[in-house]
């Protein structure tokens, strides 16, 4: 391996050699061994990748975890029944189901639109 | 614990969320170039996950690699209904000297990362997803092309640019 062609592996693949082809890093290595200009270009390489990794950090998804979580939560309850509910809402004014995929749940939704609604959902361990 | 997942497990959920939003949320954000995208791009991609946990089969692919490839399949099409964004995005970022202006002690480091925040995010949309891919994700190139849906050898092109690039700011930054 040529130090040109070295350089365009560390652009193909990065600094760290351990995620090279086999082939091209048992040859990396041995030019590494040999070639005193090969070894400030890897070392360029990955400081260069390391301040590109630091840039890239967020630091403003501090609440995405517990918004994911929220988010999933409420959608996992939709997809499972609850939006289907409503035109049962509709008929009988109240409704009162349980068994919904195995886990037990009790809604109860005043026919007011205006009052507010009276959800109660009982769970297991697990979700529905 | 995809599998737990899949059966319901809202711990499992939890867990898997925890591992792998703050880093997916980082690299969506630079790639759309919007927090509050971000945001429902992440929402929405781990609730793929979520419903549709039972169908993955572990010897296929690594479960990020598949996580990334529903996050950037929402990314493309925001960033297709919002062509705009990327024309007004640059006109959005950190203004170098301002950020400057505002450090302390570590003015150089600081101004330096601004600069490099600034030379990712002006990369085209590619060479920026899939060198943010490689660098905070630590994905292969071969699972980058899974993600972006392309070939291998598509993505190391876009990744020689795109470190060709980068070095380069690097290099007047030395």
């Amino acid at each position: 391996m040529t130090l040109e062609e070295f350089d365009e592996a560390l652009l193909r693949w990065g600094p760290d050699l351990d995620r090279w082809p086999q082939h091209q890093r048992q040859a990396g290595r041995e030019l590494l061994s040999v070639n005193a200009q090969a070894q400030p270009l890897l070392d360029e390489m990955t400081k260069m990748v390391g301040m590109v990794d630091t840039a890239i950090m967020d630091d403003t998804a501090a609440g995405i975890v517990s918004a994911t979580v929220q988010q999933a939560i409420i959608r996992r309850q939709e997809s499972l029944g609850l939006m289907s509910l409503l035109p049962v809402r509709r008929i009988l004014g109240w409704g009162s189901l349980a068994s919904v995929g195995g886990a037990a749940a009790t809604v109860l939704v005043p026919v007011s639109a205006n009052a507010p609604a009276l959800l109660t959902i009982a769970l297991g361990g697990m979700l529905p | 614990m995809l599998a737990e997942t899949g059966k319901g497990n809202q711990r499992a959920f939890n867990l898997l969320v925890q591992r792998h939003s703050p880093k997916l949320h980082a690299i969506v954000k630079r790639y759309v170039r919007s927090t509050e995208d971000a945001d429902e791009v992440v929402q929405e991609a781990f609730w793929q996950v979520w419903k549709t946990a039972e169908q993955w089969k572990p010897g296929e692919a690594r479960f990020s690699t598949w996580l990334y490839r529903v996050a950037v399949n929402r990314s493309i099409d925001r960033l297709r209904k919002d062509k705009r964004r990327s024309e007004t995005a640059v006109g959005e970022l950190p203004d170098m000297e301002s950020s400057a202006a505002r450090a302390d002690v570590v003015v150089e480091d600081r101004q330096s990362l601004t600069i490099m925040q600034q030379a990712i995010d002006r990369l085209p949309d590619k060479q920026r997803l899939a060198v943010m891919l490689s660098t905070h994700e630590e994905q292969s190139n071969a699972a980058i092309a899974v993600i972006m849906g392309g070939s291998e050898g598509a993505v190391e092109q876009l990744l020689v640019r795109a470190r060709r690039s980068l070095r380069d700011i690097y290099r007047e930054l030395s």
